[in-house]
């Protein structure tokens, strides 16, 4: 047999069997290391900002032709928004008056009845990166992390307060968020003004869906709203969730339709994403 | 010969839903590049391009797994050749992915998992020729 085809096929061997080896270390790891997968993620950390490097200098022909092509259509479509934004303003105005007027009452109720409430919590306005929407798997990135302050765990909202995923894993200057729709999804939330609970998940599709209530006589219906329940501080407390549009399936803010949200820094302790 | 690297990084970047979903499509040149026309360091880069595809996808190692056992029985057997195949190895690569998907749908079984595996299969494999042909024209195969 010719020598040089022999140490050819011999090196081949000797790569495959260095693989061959590495991957029980990978299985046992992956059970192990559950949920945090703390050198998994720790590698991401370093390796997603490089190739996100790159990937940026190889396709920033392609990126900038994509982004003249959104800037144009979002130039003729200007006129019509403006439009519907004035007759938003005007009801927003008007319900404004309505919210200014229940606070002050609200606020007054408050301190004759002695309640004290924590105060807002603090937050970071990031904007989304990557949508990572992929089968049943609906995670994206948003371009804040450590370094402003985010950690896994944390709440992300829209800027109309709508709950909009948590925080899975921080890298230095970015995060990856789950979002409602994602399958590993499941919160408890409270329908809004009562004292009924329930289990929100995500099944991969445009809609999360909750399997069952705390109270068997109560009749889910199209329209109730749900907030976070703030059940073992895992969540802050009344969060806006979303709508029912049935009796099982929730409409919640859906990744793609955002650009911008607020990671808010609240301090849970039982999280399990640390 | 760097071409090879930067359409894999390419298609990791651009990835949109449906279309592209987690960049996806980089697993093409990833699979060409090391087992059809085996391109030199390629490897240690196919793994690092497999786990930034598990990271987006947030599936744990699930095609990196698959990336490596699939080099570990490819490069264990002689009884098939992989760079002397039909079509550039179009079959042995809707293997590949076709599994990984399968996976993905049984673990979360429901119609639009059903749905999105399937288009994700179809965009792979209309696009595998293309992509290939491709990388083949500007190595100047």
């Amino acid at each position: 047999m010719n020598p040089k085809k022999t140490s050819s096929r011999l090196h081949t061997i000797i790569k495959a069997a260095i693989v061959a080896v590495i991957l029980p270390f990978v299985f046992i790891y992956i059970v192990v290391a559950k949920p945090d997968y703390r050198i998994m993620n720790g590698v991401a950390h370093i390796a997603l900002p490089v190739v996100n490097g790159i990937g940026d200098l190889v396709t920033w022909p392609l990126r900038t032709g994509g982004n003249i092509v959104k800037k144009v259509r979002k130039i003729s479509n200007l006129e019509q928004e403006n439009e519907e934004l004035r007759a938003r303003l005007d009801q927003a105005l008007a319900d404004k008056n309505k919210c200014d007027i229940a606070l002050i009452e609200n606020q007054e109720l408050q301190r004759q009845l002695d309640i004290v409430r924590e105060s807002p919590y603090a937050s970071v306005v990031a904007d989304v990166i990557f949508d990572n929407s992929a089968l049943h798997h609906e995670t994206f990135l948003i371009n804040r992390g450590a370094r402003d302050g985010i950690a896994p765990g944390m709440v992300v909202v829209s800027l109309d307060n709508t709950l909009a995923g948590i925080v899975i894993d921080a890298g230095a200057n970015f995060a990856r968020v789950r979002s409602l729709i994602d399958s590993n999804t499941n919160i408890a939330v409270r329908v809004a003004g009562s004292e009924v609970y329930g289990f929100l998940s995500g099944n991969g599709s445009n809609t999360a869906t909750i399997g069952f209530f705390s109270d068997p006589k109560f009749q889910a219906d199209a329209g109730v709203k749900l907030v976070t329940s703030g059940i073992s501080g895992v969540l802050p407390p009344d969060i806006f969730v979303g709508k029912m549009i049935n009796d099982s399936d929730v409409e919640v803010v859906m990744p793609n339709k955002l650009s911008r949200v607020m990671v808010l820094k609240f301090n849970n302790e039982q999280s399990t994403y640390k | 010969m760097l071409f090879p690297f930067f359409i894999t990084v390419a298609l990791w970047r651009l990835s949109v839903p449906w279309i592209n979903p987690a960049g996806i499509l980089a697993i093409i040149p990833i699979f060409f590049c090391s087992f059809i026309r085996p391109v030199p360091y390629f490897v240690p880069f196919a793994i690092l391009l497999c786990f930034m595809i598990d990271y987006k996808f947030n599936t744990v190692l699930l095609w990196t797994i698959f990336y490596c056992l699939f080099y570990v029985a490819v490069n264990l057997q002689s009884f098939i050749d992989l760079t002397h195949t039909k079509l550039d190895g179009l079959y042995a690569f809707m293997g590949f992915v076709g599994t990984v998907i399968f996976l993905l749908i049984a673990s979360h079984i429901s119609f639009e998992n059903i749905f999105s595996g399937i288009l994700m299969f179809s965009i792979l494999a209309i696009m595998y020729i293309p992509i290939t042909t491709t990388v083949q024209v500007v190595q100047d195969d």
